[in-house]
This record gives structure tokens, sequence and C-alpha cells, in this order.
């Protein structure tokens, strides 16, 4: 493997790592407050790049790109929230708590049946904001090196949230301790909604800025949710630490694949690294070993 | 009143786990009626579907076992059920096999998967397991189509199996009698499984694995077998869909082909028998017959319709609608259980002169335990020995280290560096259930009570703890309360008796060393003395030896042999009661404590 | 137990509502035709093919019917799935009770139906590539794409008149399709003495192909033998290649025709060095002028669903609309037989008679291709016009 190659497959990997790192964050967010993992993400972030592709002016500026882009994030964390709502009503009242499971997924088939309504099983294609970069003499899209920036970015701001907020703090204490935390007085359904808003905002940004180098369809959500969370998986739930490592060697490892065994063997390398991590580190690599039950 | 016919109703049926709750024959019933009433009509669109829709219920069946006796996520079970499916159709297919042959080898690759699906299970569980077999899922498909040599490949493989889907009736074939056979075995195995030994193990193991160590009971084992079970149900669905199809191809085998089954279950609700039926045939029915003619609203319908379901039955729909049903019956009779039931029903006294003289054999001996957790030092170099037929009292402030020990004795806590012998052999690595075989039976600061087992079987668990689940000869010391206990429901008992109910398992398990954690805990004054009692009972006729972890200091001095004080991981004094009570280090530690 | 007979009740009388349905098409009666379109499911196209079909029967039935008889259409969403395909078969043919049939797209679900509508004896013609589809599985079926070892062959001579090629490599989808035509493209370059470089596949809807086209790279081929299916794919292959700055040549399938994605994602440079098959109805030589019959149909999608003339490919379009014209034209020519062999026999002497879209049809010995090289041409694709018309290469 050429120096060329190297750099293309290691630039692209950590690239599309990126994308699997946001989406396993924005799973920590309200995994950790509620316990919920929101198999909406896929769809969701699809969405913000649909709202791209539609919104979008064919040659933006800057004030209107810009412009779009505060529109939509705000529009995802407005969703998202309301998707809360409906996710933790079923909850209240039952004695098995795994509604969840079906209500996240049902948004996540709505979602993507309108956008199939909408646009039918054509891929929606978002011109890129910025040129390509040239890496090695070759031309790398602008938006990997602009994805990867965002995911340090809500690695950095979320870390800063949990410590230095106070529904930031209050959220790590439900995270540590539910009833606890509900002891203590914290209002419990309230944090959980925040989470998944704040979830929202980190699946707006990604769809939004990934948009040139996402695969925008009505089928490709649940792709880009699985990735995630084997990502998210192999770097440790609730870790946010993890959700980056675990995207980047995603990432990186199937772009690998694909070009040593080709590219129907992606997900078969990526399944191969999850089964070794969970069975000699159940709880992924940076994830926390459950805490004592006896 | 009540305790009257709870009796007499008990009295009815002496035989318990034969009875089939009534759920399953109205399962039966209704599945068969929706394959045999559009088969003898002749209607082959019907015939198909609903065949088609029992065997998918099998599956689902199987997955609700999982998922509520095994507590085991699987998000795998359609690759299971694909495996089988392809194995047969390429058996016949491609090699021209006789069905019967091919369908062995079905359902041997499909337990092959199942047992792949349990060997994680050894060590992983949970969503984590989930995950496993979610990805196995999600490549499945791919690997079919990567190995099209052996499998056939994107073309599929086309399978026909005449003798088998030759109408005997309308279009009544020998391949839906079988399904509805397979499925109504599935349904009564269901049914059963919970009064079994196997079932009540699973139930421990998915509640509290820890409390399944604690009974002489290897999770792993029990986990395996549940998958194994699991995948041969499912495989056997898998098998009947080639001749039922008459073709197979990988992208019906899809990842979101996998997901449905878990979807099914808890839509229909989970753990509940008719759930799985229910929740088939809103989720297959629904979509791809009643909307079938809306192919483009299909799917935003479908999702409309999960999302209503599960917000209207937060439980599923059996499960909301049989608690909503349970409720407007009123609620159920209150239950108590007294320690005078336990022992020594004729109500005798126990006298100081019926001690057995203890022999003195160490049974118990930890050597120089450390233990730390980060900073935290759990145990700091604490040794402890507790001799046969004694009561060895074990006292300290919160966080001395008291549950590490006991922790550290059953197994449950491995050390940095010391020893711990049990009846004089080192067991220092040994896992708890391995230990818990030898003779050590438990219990736990938040007892380990399963609501979804009565309080007779959660007794009975104790009987059947480290391999003894096949001792029919020897009759519990309880029997008499059996026809009483049988019917009710743990969840009614209060915390304090839930303590006893737990005690009263280890006791029945006939382990010769007993370790109590914190046993007084949330009992009234009257239900403290009785515990007294109980437990010189245990020592004096029973010849146990316990290690009691307790915080009402005055109980402990009144029946300990022994008294050992721990303070922030290290052994603080140890002794005869009276030589504790006048160690004015002791003193320190307790002030402005209870009376010691 | 209320509960069980209510339930017990609403099945009997469910099946017998369902039963007494039977489907005897007299004359006079409409022609009821069963349309598999995959409408929803990974990878589906479902939509496309539907407004073809859709707007086929429109213009039929305004036009008087077939042999008299008005169209009934009825849409079979089998969502690229086989089990679900059985189960529409098995409604399409015993609960709607239909006369003939367009589709499956996907080979899968093709070979799955095709017992069911074989025993119907209900004519079909589907649009599916694998060569596993023959008389022998189908004998009333036809499909209306190449076969895998026409395109096959094209692809490789096309690269060697082309670019002179001598050694080559293989890149392709995992479709059945691409799969199929993979291995005859090693037969035929086997034979022809051809070295091959490497082989690599890619999922449907792959964004990001740098990584495969490097790994082909490494070998230096004087071309890459391409078979995709949709233009998106096509889009995602060639902006791979322009990012790694390399202008191998491309000899393209029919799906590399399918220009218009990678034209509005990185504009006509990006189909340097490449050539295509696609359906010579859909292309030109500047001498002779554009083909009417395909701005026809153009022109007909724009006023019956206009969202879709701008979305899908015309010449894909294009196979279902005279699929419909294909079935009517056999049965008008039979005196208004329907059944399956009576329709088949025509089609097999007469489908060159054909004339839609697409002409030139054919069937070969042993075949039921409908589309052999007669129908096909080289084109340049940058050169696709407002209809999705494009300039042939050999002009």
């Amino acid at each position: 493997m050429s120096i060329d190659e190297l750099a293309l497959i290691l630039v692209r990997g950590l690239g599309q790592g990126a994308i699997y790192a946001l989406i396993g964050m924005s799973f920590n967010i309200v995994v950790n407050s509620s316990g919920i993992l929101n198999f909406a993400n896929g769809t969701l972030m699809i969405l913000a790049g649909v709202l791209a592709f539609l919104f979008l002016p064919a040659t933006p500026g800057f004030v209107g790109w810009a412009l779009v882009a505060l529109a939509i994030v705000a529009f995802l964390f407005v969703f998202v929230l309301l998707q809360g709502v409906l996710t933790l009503f079923p909850l209240k009242s039952s004695v098995e708590q795994h509604s969840w499971l079906i209500t996240t997924m049902a948004v996540s088939v709505i979602v993507s049946a309108c956008i199939h309504l909408y646009g039918g099983s054509l891929a929606f294609r978002v011109p890129p904001l910025l040129p390509p970069v040239s890496v090695f003499g070759l031309s790398t899209p602008s938006a990997y090196f602009l994805l990867i920036g965002l995911a340090a970015f809500w690695f950095v701001m979320i870390g800063w949230f949990h410590k230095n907020t106070r529904a930031g703090l209050a959220m790590s204490a439900v995270a540590q301790d539910l009833d606890a935390g509900k002891a203590a007085g914290i209002p419990v359904r309230r944090i959980q909604l925040y989470a998944f808003g704040i979830s929202g905002l980190v699946l707006g940004t990604t769809g939004f800025v990934g948009a040139p180098v996402i695969n925008i369809s009505a089928e490709t959500g649940i792709g880009y949710l699985l990735s995630g969370f084997t990502a998210l998986v192999i770097g440790g739930l609730g870790s946010n630490l993890g959700a980056v490592v675990g995207g980047s060697l995603v990432g990186v490892l199937s772009m690998f694949a694909a070009y040593r065994f080709g590219g129907i063997y992606q997900d078969t390398v990526t399944m191969g690294l999850l089964i070794a991590v969970l069975m000699f580190r159940p709880e992924g690599i940076f994830g926390l070993a459950a805490s004592r039950k006896v | 009143m009540s305790q009257n016919s709870q009796l007499a109703s008990a009295d009815r049926s002496p035989v318990q786990g034969l009875r089939l709750p009534s759920m399953v024959w109205i399962g039966i019933l209704a599945i068969a009626a929706s394959i045999l009433v559009p088969g003898a009509l002749g209607n082959q669109y019907w015939s198909y579907t609903f065949t088609l829709v029992t065997l998918y219920i099998i599956v689902a069946v199987m997955q609700n076992m999982l998922v509520s006796e095994a507590g085991q996520m699987s998000f795998g079970q359609g690759a299971i059920f694909g495996i089988a499916a392809v194995t047969t159709a390429v058996m016949i297919g491609l090699h021209g096999q006789p069905f019967w042959f091919s369908a062995i080898g079905g359902l041997i690759a499909g337990l092959v998967l199942g047992g792949l699906f349990a060997a994680p299970a050894l060590r992983v569980q949970g969503y984590y397991l989930g995950f496993v077999t979610l990805s196995a899922a999600l490549v499945f498909p791919q690997l079919l189509i990567a190995l099209d040599s052996i499998t056939g490949g994107v073309n599929g493989v086309p399978a026909f199996v005449m003798s088998l889907s030759t109408p005997l009736y309308g279009t009544i074939t020998p391949l839906s009698l079988l399904a509805i056979l397979a499925m109504a075995a599935a349904l009564i195995f269901h049914g059963i499984l919970p009064h079994t030994v196997l079932g009540r193990r699973m139930i421990i193991v998915s509640n509290s694995p820890e409390a399944a160590q604690a009974l002489g009971i290897h999770p792993g084992t029990i986990r395996s077998i549940a998958f194994l079970i699991a995948a041969f149900g499912t495989a056997v669905a898998g098998v009947l869909y080639v001749p039922l199809v008459g073709f197979v191809g990988p992208t019906a085998f899809r990842v979101d082909f996998s997901i449905f089954f878990f979807l099914a279950v808890i839509v229909g609700g989970q753990g509940k028998l008719l759930g799985p039926l229910i929740g088939v045939w809103l989720l297959y029915l629904v979509p791809n017959v009643l909307l079938a003619d809306f192919s483009h609203y299909r799917l935003l319908i479908y999702g409309a319709v999960a999302l209503v379901v599960m917000l209207a039955f937060p439980d599923g729909v059996v499960g909301t609608v049989s608690s909503f049903i349970a409720a407007r019956r009123g609620g159920a009779s209150k239950v108590a259980i007294s320690l005078n039931d336990a022992f020594d029903h004729d109500g005798k006294d126990v006298q100081a002169d019926d001690r057995a003289e203890p022999n003195g054999a160490v049974l118990i001996s930890v050597q120089e335990a450390r233990k730390s957790f980060g900073n935290a030092v759990a145990l700091g170099g604490a040794s402890l020995t507790v001799k046969e037929g004694t009561i060895h009292g074990l006292v300290g402030p919160n966080g001395s280290g008291k549950t590490s020990m006991l922790n550290t004795i059953s197994g449950f806590m491995t050390l940095d560096s010391g020893t711990v012998k049990l009846f004089g052999r080192v067991v220092t690595g040994l896992a708890p259930w391995r230990r818990t075989r030898m003779g050590l039976g438990r219990t736990f600061q938040t007892p380990r009570i399963f609501d979804r087992l009565s309080i007779w079987e959660n007794v009975q668990i104790g009987r059947e703890g480290y391999g003894r689940g096949g001792d029919a000869g020897r009759s519990s010391k309880l029997e008499v309360f059996a026809a009483k206990w049988r019917d009710q429901d743990p969840s009614l008992l209060p915390h304090g008796q839930r303590r006893l109910l737990e005690i009263l398992r280890v006791m029945e398990s006939d382990a010769p060393l007993i370790l109590l954690d914190e046993p007084a805990g949330g009992l009234s004054t009257e239900e403290r003395t009785e515990l007294s009692r109980l437990l010189v009972h245990f020592r004096d006729r029973l010849g146990k030896t316990i290690l009691l972890v307790e915080h009402d200091l005055s109980m402990v001095w009144n029946v300990a042999d022994e008294i050992t004080v721990m303070e922030t991981g290290t052994i603080a004094a140890s002794g005869l009661p009276e030589n504790i009570k006048s160690n004015p280090k002791v003193r320190a530690l307790f002030t402005g404590g209870r009376d010691a | 137990m209320k509960l069980t007979r209510r339930i017990l009740a609403s099945l009997l009388v469910g099946g017998v509502m369902t039963s007494v349905m039977p489907a005897f098409a007299d004359d006079g009666e409409p022609i009821k035709l069963g349309a598999f379109v995959p409408v929803t499911g990974a990878g589906a196209l479902g939509e496309a093919s539907l407004v073809a079909v859709e707007l086929a029967v429109k213009q039929i039935n305004e036009a008087g019917g077939i042999a008299g008889r008005q169209v009934q259409l009825t849409v079979a969403d089998y969502q690229t799935d086989p089990t679900i395909g059985v189960g529409e078969a098995n409604r399409l043919v015993h609960q709607v009770g239909i006369d003939m049939a367009v589709g499956p797209t996907y080979s899968q679900v093709t070979l799955a139906v095709l017992p069911l509508l074989s025993a119907g004896q209900i004519p079909s013609i589907n649009v599916s590539g694998s060569s596993t589809f023959t008389p022998a599985v189908g004998p009333y079926s036809f499909s209306m794409l190449p076969n895998a070892e026409t395109q096959a062959r094209a692809m490789v001579e096309n690269a060697i008149a082309e670019f002179d090629a001598k050694k080559v490599a293989i890149f392709s989808d995992n479709g059945a399709q691409a799969k199929t035509a993979v291995a005859e493209i090693q037969k035929v370059l086997e034979e022809k003495n051809i070295a091959l470089t490497g082989i690599q596949e890619y999922n449907y809807n792959s964004q990001d192909l740098t990584p495969q086209l490097l790994a082909l790279r490494s070998g230096e081929p004087d071309a890459i033998l391409l078979f995709t299916s949709t233009g998106d794919d096509t889009a995602n292959v060639l902006l791979s290649r322009a990012q790694l700055n390399w202008d191998v040549n491309i000899s393209g399938s029919y799906g590399v025709s399918l220009a218009t994605q990678a034209l509005a994602a990185g504009g006509a440079d990006l189909f340097n060095n490449v050539i295509a098959l696609n359906y010579a109805g859909f292309t030109y030589c500047k001498a002779d002028g554009k083909p009417q019959r395909a701005i026809d149909l153009v022109e007909a999608v724009r006023a019956y669903k206009p969202d879709s003339a701008a979305r899908y490919p015309m010449n894909f379009l294009a196979l279902f609309y005279d699929s419909v014209f294909i079935l009517k034209t056999a049965v008008e020519g039979n005196g208004g037989d329907t059944s399956g062999p009576a329709v088949a026999k025509w089609i097999e002497e007469n489908i060159q008679s054909f004339d839609g879209v697409n002409s030139g049809l054919a069937v070969g010995a042993g075949s039921h291709f409908l589309i052999g090289l007669d129908a096909l041409a080289i084109v340049k694709p940058a050169t696709i016009d407002e209809y999705g018309i494009q300039e042939r290469a050999g002009c």
C-alpha cells in the first residue's frame, strides 16, 4: 500500500468514522439519561440531509448556508424533543420497559416513509460548501474534514455541558443513579427531554454538514444507524470517548476492508471486530464495567 | 376465609406443572382456525398467508421465551430461520436430496448458529448480546450472496416438495397441518416451561445471575440451553418455510426480518402466551394484507400503527389488556408468611441443653484478603475464621467491608491477594456456583425474590439448588405449606417478609454453611425475635453454621457464639461476645449507636 | 371464551367473503393486469416502473382497451423480498385473478413467483437479467432486459474497439444481474485472451467507492468494465474516479448510461473516457435525427406525472411501457386470447414486428430475453439530452 493510498483510507475512514461517532454520541446523551436507545437516530440524521437538499439554494453564500443550517438544526431540536415526549409517555405506566424499542423504530419508519413518499428511493445530492481538499494529490471532499471537526466540537461541548451547566450536571447525576437523582429533586422527565433535544442538535448538524458525503435517501438511515451503533458498542456504550474511538476504528477499518477485500465485506469485517471486542471486553473499550450488584 | 378457599383450590390441582393455561388452547384454536377455515374453503391466498404467519408465530413464541423467561436479547432469530431454510433448500434444490434428509440438515444448521449465538451468551448478556446477534443478522444475507457457490447466491434457490404441498382437502396440505402441529408444540412448551425446573432456573438466571450462582446454577449453561431450544423451534419453522414458499433467496432474510420477531413480541405483550400471536398478526397482516392495495402509504401506516399501539398499550396488546382485566377483578388478597410457619410447627422452644457440642472444625477461613477498586479499599488485609456449628456475627459501620467479606467468601468478588478456604479446601479462584455446590448458601441485602414465581416456587428453588433438582425422595420440611403458598404472588409481600422468604429458601437448600446479609432489616420487633429463635434452631437442631452480617447489635450479641468487628476493610476485633463488648476500640466505634 | 368465539366468527366471515370472488374473465369483462413492482423496500425502484405501467394502461384504455376490453391494473408491492413476492403472487393469481402480468424487476423475486404464474398459465413480461431465467422456468414469461451474456460480450468488445484494451479490471454492484454478468465477462475475456487485473464489488448505495477503485488502480488496467444498475451508483463510481484523478477508460453496462444523477453531481467531465450501452430506442446519430417514439413517451410521462418525469430514467420507464404494449399486441395478434401459451407463442413467432419505443426485439433459441444486440447501442453518456436520448459512439 503506497502512502497516498494509506492517506486516502485514513482520511476518508476518519471522515466516515466521524459520522458514526456523532451518531454514537447522540445515542449516548439519551441512553445516559433514560436508558433508551433511540433507534430513529439514523433516519433523523438523514432527515437533516433531506432538509439541506430542499432548502439550500443552488449556489449558497455563507450567510444563506448558515441561516439554513440554523433553521434545520433548530427544527431537529424541536422534532427530537417531541419524539422524546412520545417515547417517554408509555414508559410511565408500563411494567415491561421495552416500549421504546417500538416507539423509536416506529418514528424511524414513519420519517423514512415520508422521505420515500417525497423522493422515491433515489438519492438526494447536496452540493458541498467548500471545494475539495487535495491530500497527496487525491482530491478529498471537504465535508470529511468538517465532519471530523464537528465530532471534535460536540465531544468537547458535551463534556463542557455536563461539567458546567445546571442541566448538564443534573444529567450526569441522573446518568449515574436515576433513583438518587429523583430523590434529590431533579426533574428527571425534563432532563430526559433535554437529552433528546440535544441529541437532535447533534444529529441535525451531522446531517447538514455531512450531507455532501452522506448517502441521503429513504432507505440509508438504518445503515448509518447500525454502523454508528456498532461503533458505539465497540467503544463502550455511554462513553463519548468510546463513540469517537469506536467510530474512527469502524470507519477506517471498513474503508480498509473495501480496499483490501472488497466492498461487500465491509460489514463482515466490522462485525468481526465487534464480536472480538465483546468477547474480551463485553463493556466495550471505554465502557464502565457493570457496577456491583451484590 | 380467603385462606380456606385458596387451600381448597390448591387441593383440587395437587399435581402442579401439568396444568396448561387456557391461553394455550385459545391460541392453538385460533391458529388452527386461521389455517383450516380458508383451507377448507379452498382459498389459496389466505392459506398461504396464514401458514406463513403461523411459521412466524413459532419463531416469535421462541423469541418470547428467550426474552421473558431467559431474559436474553436476541435480534438474530431471523438469521437462524434463514440458515435453516437456506440449508434445506440448497439440499433439496441444488443437491436433489429428499425433504426429510434436507430438513435434518436445516435443523442442524439452525442449531449450530444457535450454538454460536449462545457462545457469547456465556460472556455477555442483555443488550450487548443483542448487538452481537443483530450484527450476525445484518451480515447473514450478505454472506449468502458472497458465498454463492454454496448458497446459490443472489439468484436464490427454488425448492419444491410436492408431497407436502399437494392439497388433502381444499387448500389444506400436509404442510399446513405440520405448521399447526409445530405451532401447537411451541405454544404448549411455552405454557409448561415456567412450571418446570428448567423454566424456573431460566427465570432466576435472567432476573438475578448472582442469585442463580448462589443457588448453585451456572448462568451460562442455562442461557445456552435457552438459546439452543429457541434455535431448534426457529429452525423447524425455517425448514417448513421451504416447501411453503418454494423458493429461498437472501433478500428474504434481511436484518429487518430478524428485528420483526422481537417487535412482534413487544407489540403483542412480552411474556404473555398469546403475545406473539397478536404481535405477528398485527405487524404482518396489517401492512402486507390489509394495506396491500395502498402500497405507497404502507410503511407510513405501518409505522403509525406500531406507534399508536405502543402508546395505547404500553405493555403490548395482551399485556396491557390482561392487566386491565386483572385490575377490574380487584386486587389479590394480602399474604403474609410467618417464621413460626417455617420452623418447629409444634411451637416447642429450643432448649439450650439440646445443643450439640461444636467440634471446632474450621469451615470458613479467609486469610489476608485484599481488594481495592481504584483508590477505594474494600478489604485491606482482613482475615476471618468461622468454626463449624457456630453462629458468627460480623458487625461494623456502613462501608466497613462486611458485604465485601461475604462476597469474597461466596465468590462474587475476586481478591487482589489473599486466600479463601471453605470446608478446608482452597477456593480462592472458584466460581460462586461451584462454591454453592460445595454446600454454601447465602442471602442478599436486597432479597432476590422472583415475582414471576409463586411463593412456594420461590422456596422450592432452594431445594432444586446445587444439582438436587431430581431429589424427589427428600420431602420438604415446609411441605405442609405447599398448598397454601402455591398460588400466592410474592410481589404482594412486604419487604421484610421477602427477606424471610429468602432465608427459608436457603434453609431448604440443605447447605450446611449459610451466609446471611442483614436478615433483620425491615422486620418488626416480633419478627426479629422469631428470627433469633430461628437462627438458634438452625444451629442447634439442624447443625448449621451461620455467618451473620447484621446492624441490629442486640440481636447479634444474643445469638452469636463469636463476633468479628470490621472497620474500613480491616478486622478491628474478634472473639467471644463478652470480650468484644468490653473492648474499648469497639465501644468507640459504636458510641452513639445502639446499645452494644 | 366470548372473545374466542368472536375471533372464530370473524375469521369464518373473512374466509367466506374472500373465497367467493371467482376469477373468471369473460369477453366484455376487463382484462386484469398485475404489476409486480417494489414500491417500498430496500433498493426499491418500483415507483418509476409503476408510472410507466399506469401510463400505458391509461393510454390503452383511452384508445379502446385490449381487443375491446378495458384493462384493470392491480399493483403488487413485493418489497424486493421473495417471501412477500410469493404472497403477492398468490393474491394476484388466486384472489384478484389476473390475466397477465408485468414485472418483477428483481431476479430473485421473478424466480420465486414464476412457478405460480406458470401454473396459472399467466403470460408475463419481467425486467430481470439473471441467467437462471430460462423458458423452462417461465414458459409464458419474457424479459425486457438484455441477458447477461449479451451485455457482457458487448462490454468487452466495446472496450477492445474503443480503447484498444489489452488488460482490464471489473467493477460491479452485488446484484443478481451484475453477478451473472461478471461471470460471463470472465468467460469472454478468457476467450479473447484479455488479461484481468482485478475484480471489485460494492453494495448498492455506497457513497464512497474510492477504496475499491484504489485497489483496482494498482493493477494498472487499460479499461474498467463497469456494471452498475442505477444512476446513483454510476454517479458514485464516477465521482470517486474523479477524486482519485484517475482517468481510466470505462466500458459500461446499461446502468452507466443512466447519466442524469452523475451530470447533476459532477458535470460532463465525469464522463471523459466513458462509453456505455443503452437501448437503441434512446440513441441517435446526428445524421438520422432523434427517435420520435422516445420523445413521445417522455412528453406523455411529463404530462401524466411531471415529478416522476424529472426524476426517473426514461429508458428504464420505456421497458415497462413497452411490456404492456407487447402484451396488448400479442393478445390482439391472436384474436383476443389472453392465455399464457397463446401469448407466448405469438411473442416467440412475431416479436420482431413489435414497434414500440424499443424495437429490434428478438427471441433467441432457448432464451426468453427480448433485448438482443440489435436493440442495444454504444453511447457517450454525457450527450444525454432533455429527453434522456444519447448520441451513439459509432456514428
